[in-house]
C-alpha cells in the first residue's frame, strides 16, 4: 500500500480516498510491529487493550514521541542501521532502527516528496551545514536530512567548516560555478538563518536561481523574534531569492516530510496523515482548532513507528482545499508543547 | 556587594547592610521570648483568625489548613503537650537565632518551619525565594505587621542572591539552622558551621506511599468510594505530587481478582469526576507522564496503564514491583500486596509518610512496629498526606528548637 500511495502525484488524493487507503495499510502494519516486536505488542496490550482490525484511522493506537528515546523498538531481528535525533547535550536522544527495506521506502519518500519542487534530473547542492554532519557514525536527523538530499543534488559543496563557520570562498567558488541554472540550497532552518543569512549583506550575493529547502523548527529563528513571514522576508530581501520552502519532519517518522504549500501550510504525504489531538483526554480536535500534532504513516516497517503522537503543537486548516493544486491535509505548526516544571521539596538554593 | 532585602509590613522591602543585618541578628539572641510565651501565642491566634475569616480574600485550600492548624485551640494543645513532655525538673528555653531555609516550591513549609520556632520564642532569620504567591505574601506580611506594631525586630523574613555567601555569614551568627529542600541542598549546607557548635536540622530527599485496604474498599459504598476518592486526589495532586510526603505508589492490600475492578474505580473517580475543571497538570508534564506509563508497560511487570485521561496516569504492577520512577504530577503506581507484612521488604531507603486507609488502629501500629527499621517516620489516614505535624521526618521540632534547663 506504501508503494501504491507513494507513486501517486503528491498531494493528489482526495482525503477520503486516501484514508481509506490508509487505514487498509495501518492494519496491516499494526499487526507486523505486534508480531515482531515484543515490547510494542505489550504497550499495545497494556495500554490499548489488545490488537484488533481498526475502522479508523483515529483509532489507531499511537506512541509518544519520547518514548523512543526511553525504549530501543525495532521490529525485525536483522541488520539495522541506527538514526539518532540531535539531542541536546545531557539528554538521550531518540534511537531508530532502519533496515534496508524502511531505508528505501525514506529515499522512495524523499524523492517523491520533492520531485514536484526539484525536478527530476539532479541539479547542483549547496548544503548549509559541514561535511562532519554526514559521517556514518552518530547520524543524527541533520545529516540523514543532508544525506537524503543529495539524491537531487549533485557535487555538493557545504558551506561551513567543522567548526559550523561559514567558509565564504566554498560559497563563492559554487555560486561563480553554477549560479546560471537552478541549484539546491539546503540546511537546517536555524543555520540558514544564523550562518548564511548573517554572513552577508544586502545584495551582496545574488540566489535567484536557488530553491531553498529548510526544516528543523521555527523555536531557535523565533527566540531571535524571527516569525516565519519575516524569515522568508528577509532571506529573499537579502539574496534576491524566489523559491523557500520549509518542511516539517521528525527522526522517529524520518521521511514522512510535510512540505510548504503556496499557501505558506504544511501539506502531508499521500502515504501519511496528521491527526490533531486535545491534551488531555487526547480525542480528535476539530478543524481549526489547535492540538497537539500526531502523524501516521506507512514508511516505517523496521521499527514501530507508523502512528507517533508529537510534542508539537498545530492545526489542521483546510481538507482538500485545491490551492496549488493540493488535496489532503493543510497544517500548520504552532510550536512546541511547553516544558512542563513541576513544583517540589526538592530545590537548589546556593549557601 | 550582594543586595539583601528584608521583608517589611505594608508589602514593602528594606534594604540591609551585612553590618546592620549582624547587628539586628545578634540584638534580636538578646530579645527571645520563653516558650509558648503569651504575646507570641496571641499574635499567632490573632492572625489565624484573621486567615479562617478570610481576611477579606478568597484563600486557598493550603493556607487555611495553616490558619486551623494554628486556631486558639491548637496553639493551646501544642503547648500543653510540649509541657508534658519536659522531663521533671526541668525547664525549657529557646535556642537563640534559628536560620530557616525552606524548600522553594512547596511555599507553606516557610509559615510552619518559622511559626514553630517562633512560638517557643527563637529569634528567627527565614531566607525566602525572590518571589512568593501572593497569598504567602498575605500571610506573612499580616504576622509582618503585628510584629512591627509589638515593636519586636526579631523576626526577619528576608531575600538574597545565591550567587553570595550570606548563608554562611547567616549561619555564623544562628543558633540553629532548619534546612528544606533534599539532599542537594543539604550538603550545600552540611560544612556550613553554625555559632558555637549549633543545631542543625536536615530535611532530605523524600519519598511516600499509600496502602488501602481492598476488603474494605470493594465494601464501599458509592459515597464512601467517592469521599475517598476525594482524599486521595487531595494527598495526590496538592504540590503536584512533588512533596515529601506525597505518595506516588499505592499498595493494595488483598487480592488482585476480587478487588482489581473496585480498585479501577476508585482511581477513575479520583481522576475523572475529582479533578475540578479536568485541567490541572500541563498538557507536557501529561506526555511525560505518557512517556513513562508507555515504557513501563512494554515491560513484562506491569499488569496493565491508564493514560487517558491525562490527569491521573497509572500503573498496575503485575506482582509488587513498581517502576521505580518519580514523576509526579498524577502519576501513580499501583501494585497488590497479600498482607501488611509483605510491605515490609517493599519500603525504600527513604520511604516517609505511609497514608493508610480500611485498616484498624492495631494493624496500624503492627505495621509500624514491622517497619521499626525503616526510615518511615508518619502513619497517617489517606487526605492527610500533605498536613503538617510538628513531629517531622522524625523530629520533635519545638523540642529540637528549644534546650532545656536542669532546676535542681
Amino acid at each position: 500500500m506504501f508503494d501504491r500511495l507513494v507513486n501517486e502525484r503528491p498531494y493528489s488524493l482526495k482525503q477520503s480516498d486516501k484514508e481509506a487507503m490508509l487505514l487498509e495499510g495501518l492494519n496491516e502494519l499494526m499487526e507486523h510491529h505486534y508480531r515482531a516486536s515484543e515490547p510494542y505488542a505489550r504497550i499495545v496490550d497494556k495500554g490499548w487493550g489488545g490488537l484488533r482490525r481498526y475502522d479508523s484511522i483515529a483509532d489507531i493506537p499511537f506512541l509518544p514521541v519520547s518514548l523512543f528515546k526511553a525504549l530501543e523498538l525495532r521490529s525485525g531481528a536483522g541488520p539495522m542501521a541506527t538514526l539518532k535525533s540531535s539531542g541536546t547535550t545531557g539528554q538521550t536522544p531518540s534511537r531508530i532502527f532502519v533496515d534496508p527495506e524502511t531505508s528505501a521506502r525514506q529515499s522512495k519518500a524523499l524523492v517523491a516528496s520533492f520531485r514536484p519542487i526539484l525536478g527530476a534530473s539532479r541539479i547542483p547542492f549547496l548544503a548549509i551545514d559541514s561535511q562532519d554532519v554526514t559521517r556514518p557514525t552518530d547520524l543524527t536527523a541533520r545529516g540523514a536530512g543532508v544525506l537524503g538530499m543529495m539524491k537531487f543534488g549533485a557535487r555538493p559543496a557545504f558551506a561551513l567548516n567543522s567548526a559550523l563557520d561559514v567558509d565564504k570562498s566554498v560559497i563563492e567558488t559554487f555560486i561563480n560555478k553554477f549560479s546560471g541554472k537552478p541549484f539546491l540550497i539546503f540546511g537546517f532552518t536555524f543555520l540558514v538563518w544564523t550562518k548564511l543569512y548573517k554572513s552577508y549583506a544586502d545584495g551582496e550575493l545574488d540566489l535567484s536561481n536557488a530553491v531553498v529547502v529548510h526544516s528543523g523548527g521555527w523555536k531557535k529563528v523565533e527566540s531571535e523574534r524571527v516569525s516565519h513571514e519575516e524569515f522568508n522576508a528577509a532571506l529573499k530581501r537579502r539574496f534576491n531569492l524566489r523559491s523557500i520552502y520549509n518542511f516539517y519532519g521528525f527522526v522517529e517518522q524520518m521521511g514522512s516530510m510535510f512540505i510548504e504549500g503556496d499557501d505558506s501550510y504544511l501539506y502531508a504525504p499521500n502515504f501519511t496523515d496528521v491527526i490533531i489531538r486535545r491534551p488531555g483526554d487526547w480525542e480528535p480536535a476539530e478543524i481549526g482548532e489547535e492540538g497537539v500534532i500526531q502523524v501516521v504513516s506507512l514508511l516505517p516497517r523496521s521499527y514501530p513507528g507508523h502512528s507517533v503522537l508529537t510534542e508539537d503543537l498545530g492545526t489542521i486548516l483546510s481538507v482538500d482545499s485545491g490551492v496549488g493544486g493540493r488535496l489532503g491535509k493543510a497544517l500548520k505548526i504552532s510550536g512546541r508543547v511547553p516544558k512542563a516544571e513541576l513544583r517540589g521539596c526538592s530545590d537548589v538554593i546556593g549557601a | 556587594m550582594s543586595a539583601i532585602l528584608i521583608d517589611a509590613p505594608g508589602g514593602k522591602k528594606v534594604a540591609s547592610s551585612r553590618e546592620a543585618l549582624a547587628d539586628r541578628i545578634r540584638e534580636a539572641r538578646g530579645r527571645l521570648a520563653l516558650p509558648f510565651e503569651r504575646s507570641r501565642v496571641d499574635t499567632v491566634v490573632a492572625v489565624s483568625e484573621l486567615l479562617l475569616t478570610g481576611g477579606g480574600r478568597a484563600l486557598p485550600g493550603f493556607v487555611k489548613h495553616f490558619a486551623f492548624w494554628t486556631r486558639k485551640a491548637a496553639v493551646a494543645r501544642l503547648a500543653s503537650e510540649f509541657a508534658k513532655r519536659l522531663p521533671g525538673g526541668t525547664a525549657a528555653r529557646a535556642r537563640g537565632v534559628v536560620f530557616h531555609l525552606p524548600p522553594q516550591n512547596v511555599e507553606t513549609v516557610f509559615l510552619y518551619s518559622w511559626v514553630l520556632s517562633y512560638l517557643v520564642g527563637n529569634a528567627n532569620v527565614v531566607r525566602l525565594p525572590r518571589e512568593i504567591s501572593a497569598e504567602m505574601a498575605f500571610v506573612r506580611d499580616c504576622f509582618l505587621e503585628r510584629l512591627d506594631e509589638a515593636g519586636d525586630p526579631t523576626q526577619m523574613f528576608l531575600h538574597y542572591s545565591s550567587a553570595s555567601d550570606l548563608g554562611a555569614a547567616i549561619s555564623n551568627e544562628s543558633d540553629a539552622r532548619v534546612v528544606w529542600g533534599g539532599d542537594a541542598k543539604v550538603a550545600l549546607f552540611a560544612g556550613v558551621p553554625l555559632r558555637e557548635g549549633g543545631k542543625s536540622v536536615w530535611f532530605g530527599d523524600r519519598t511516600s506511599f499509600a496502602v488501602v485496604n481492598g476488603a474494605a474498599l470493594a465494601a464501599q459504598s458509592a459515597g464512601g468510594v467517592r469521599d475517598l476518592a476525594k482524599r486521595m486526589h487531595n494527598d495526590i495532586f496538592t504540590f503536584d505530587q512533588m512533596g515529601c510526603s506525597s505518595p506516588q505508589i499505592l499498595y493494595v492490600v488483598g487480592d488482585r481478582a476480587a478487588h482489581l475492578p473496585a480498585v479501577r474505580a476508585l482511581l477513575r473517580e479520583i481522576a475523572e469526576n475529582v479533578l475540578p475543571g479536568g485541567a490541572g497538570v500541563a498538557a507536557g508534564h501529561i506526555m511525560r507522564k505518557m512517556v513513562a506509563a508507555f515504557e513501563a508497560a512494554s515491560h513484562d511487570a506491569t499488569s496493565t496503564i491508564e493514560w487517558r485521561p491525562g490527569a491521573l496516569t497509572t500503573v498496575i504492577a503485575e506482582g509488587a514491583a513498581q517502576s521505580g520512577k518519580r514523576i509526579g504530577g498524577g502519576f501513580l503506581d499501583v501494585a497488590f500486596v497479600p498482607d501488611l507484612a509483605a510491605l515490609r521488604p517493599l519500603v525504600r531507603e527513604r520511604d516517609q509518610t505511609v497514608t493508610h486507609f480500611g485498616f484498624a488502629v492495631e494493624e496500624i501500629r503492627s505495621l509500624a512496629d514491622l517497619l521499626f527499621r525503616s526510615s518511615v517516620s508518619r502513619f497517617a489516614p489517606v487526605g492527610t498526606a500533605l498536613d503538617f505535624d510538628f513531629v517531622w521526618d522524625g523530629y520533635d521540632l519545638p523540642f529540637e528548637l528549644t534546650r532545656l534547663v536542669r532546676i535542681g
